[in-house]
């Protein structure tokens, strides 16, 4: 959804609402990806990191996104849980950037690189809030990605330009 | 794991039970001849080669059945019921972990590994025949491709022909080296439709088989000749959710080497000498060496025979591209006509044999972008904090007690790589296809 919405110039044009979309989509990867137990270890080692290191994390991790996680933690810079998950959101959303890129370049669509950007900014954007809903064990916020008639899709609400 | 795809338990057996599991059959669904490289090296077959070949074996053979589900994710849950000889072996803690972490950590995927006694008739141990061992010193696994032609030169250079053995995996032919110690282990699938296109474990069957090779010759190493935009290139540049490609990444061959030296119960040693090279970089010591002559016989292409055209390589995947740079960058040239696209052309248009010129496909074009943005992104990270980044998580897998080495080791071979990727965009006429799809990059 998050790909599809930012290869529409209207949206593009709403980068808040792109932000959100990222927080869902990163979100509903955690769901995904990020089992109860790992999490858990996460809460332990921020509360109590010289009694649960990252050993204990990186033998929790089994998917992509726990391992990810995990080798934030074990740089050995004391990285908290908060800004490995961001870290790795970051690089998910970079994952799905280039993958978009590909396949709008191999189509030859008109948005092949501003989309991909957009995405790549929103999801930089939303990484930290998507990071600090999973630790609190909150879910992302609804969102209808749908265009209402009073949306201004333009987004010349703050008197700027047209892009 | 919340949503982890989850498979059903696959028995491999020695003859087809009935059952509701399903079933596939040494002999007949999964086909290996592992006793060939005993047989060759004129010494004992022993039950554990035997037992390591259908394990990788197996594991190949599920990790091509069991399609993923991507919606759910990459991770897939895999069991697998393998039958072995040496039970005791297989059921050691040590082994399993080492097993399954090395498993897991090329593959993405959570692997449970029962090992159950095997019925039939080991392989007959025989007294050492009184001959002298051959005096072999490199095994190297030879795929056809330019890097393992490179390593087999290099280390004939090195040691001399006779001590140098190539372990090929397949039903091929053989045209490279016929002077050389040479061995080809048959394998084939068949039973089900082999539909899941990561085929991740790829590596393992063609590791281990080299790895038997050198412990039956008593070789001193296990050479793999991967270069390291090969080797490190895929695994810094994942693909949206995919699992990071380490077919050769040395983080892999470690655990690798691990397990099977617990199985072998001897310590088996991989080398790797060319993994901090750009592949122009090895060529170009092979071009100083005088060593060149026959690399453009080797096949770098990734896609069927049947979609190349008639020719060589089709000329856009991942491997023809990085081919076409590395050997620009040794200022090496590939034949006219060698390739189904020309990469230096003004359009992506193929010249088929029967004289007949096609438009590319979206599916060669979706390919071609893919490799080049491979090749771009890869070349971008030589001087980002992306790229800094990324240099220092995968420097701690090369060797987490003393990254720095590796990390400037990895630094040095993205800036070189992005030398011979912007020598070669530079070659290319300014309005070419691929400088269209660069442009969007």
């Amino acid at each position: 959804m998050l790909c599809r919405m930012a290869e529409r110039e209207a949206d593009r044009a709403q980068p808040e609402r792109l932000r959100r979309q990222a927080v869902a989509a990163l979100v509903s990867d955690a769901g995904r990806e990020i089992s109860p137990v790992f999490l858990r270890r996460l809460r332990e080692h921020d509360s109590a990191p010289r009694l649960f290191g990252a050993g204990e994390i990186a033998a929790a991790a089994q998917s992509g996104l726990e391992t990810d996680i995990a080798r934030n933690i074990s740089s050995g810079r004391g990285v908290d849980s908060t800004d490995a998950l961001r870290d790795a959101f970051r690089r998910r959303g970079e994952g799905y950037a280039l993958e978009q890129k590909c396949q709008l370049i191999a189509d030859r669509h008109p948005a092949a690189t501003l989309a991909p950007q957009s995405v790549k900014a929103a999801c930089d954007e939303g990484a930290l809030i998507a990071a600090t809903l999973i630790l609190s064990g909150q879910a992302a916020p609804r969102i209808n990605p749908r265009v209402r008639l009073n949306d201004d899709l333009l987004g010349h609400r703050n008197g700027e330009a047209a892009p | 794991m919340n949503a982890l795809t989850p498979m059903r338990l696959l028995r491999v057996a020695e003859d087809a039970p009935s059952g509701a599991d399903p079933v596939a059959v040494l002999g007949r669904d999964i086909r290996t001849a592992s006793e060939r490289i005993a047989r060759y090296c004129v010494t004992q077959h022993e039950p554990i080669y035997e037992d390591l070949a259908t394990l990788v074996e197996s594991m190949a053979y599920l990790d091509r059945q069991a399609v993923r589900r991507r919606s759910n994710g990459w991770t897939r849950d895999l069991t697998i019921e393998v039958p072995v000889y040496e039970l005791g072996q297989f059921v050691k803690p040590a082994i399993g972990q080492a097993l399954v972490d090395a498993a897991w950590f090329l593959t993405g995927d959570r692997w449970r590994i029962d090992f159950v006694a095997r019925k039939g008739r080991p392989p007959v141990r025989q007294g050492a025949l009184a001959l002298p061992p051959a005096p072999i010193k490199h095994v190297v696994p030879f795929s056809d491709g330019l890097d393992s032609f490179a390593q087999v030169q290099l280390s004939v250079r090195e040691h001399g022909q006779d001590a140098v053995m190539l372990v090929r995996a397949g039903l091929g032919r053989d045209r490279a080296f016929p002077k050389l110690a040479s061995l080809r282990v048959p394998r084939k699938f068949s039973g089900v439709r082999l539909r899941e296109t990561t085929y991740r474990t790829r590596p393992l069957v063609f590791y281990t088989l080299a790895a038997v090779g050198a412990v039956v010759t008593q070789a001193e190493a296990v050479v793999i000749g991967e270069n390291g935009q090969g080797a490190f290139g895929p695994a810094c540049l994942p693909f949206a959710d995919e699992w990071w490609f380490r077919s050769a990444h040395p983080g892999f061959v470690r655990r690798w080497a691990k397990f099977l030296g617990l199985a072998l119960e001897r310590s088996i040693r991989f080398e790797q000498p060319q993994l901090w090279k750009t592949k122009g970089e090895v060529l170009s010591v092979l071009q100083e060496a005088g060593l060149i002559t026959g690399w453009e016989q080797t096949n770098s292409c990734a896609t069927r025979p049947n979609d190349r055209h008639g020719r060589h390589g089709c000329g856009v995947c991942g491997g023809c591209l990085l081919r076409t740079v590395s050997a620009h960058a040794a200022g090496l040239s590939l034949p006219p006509g060698h390739n189904a696209f020309d990469v230096h052309a003004l359009e992506d248009r193929v010249q088929a044999q029967d004289g007949q010129e096609k438009q590319m496909t979206p599916g060669e074009r979706a390919v071609a972008v893919r490799a080049i943005a491979a090749m771009a992104e890869f070349a971008r990270l030589a001087d980002s904090p992306a790229g800094a980044s990324a240099a220092g998580r995968e420097a701690r897998l090369v060797d987490w007690a003393n990254p720095e080495v590796a990390q400037a080791l990895l630094l040095r071979l993205l800036q070189q790589h992005r030398s011979e990727w912007d020598g070669f965009l530079s070659s290319l006429p300014s309005r070419s296809w691929v400088h269209e799809i660069v442009g969007q990059l």
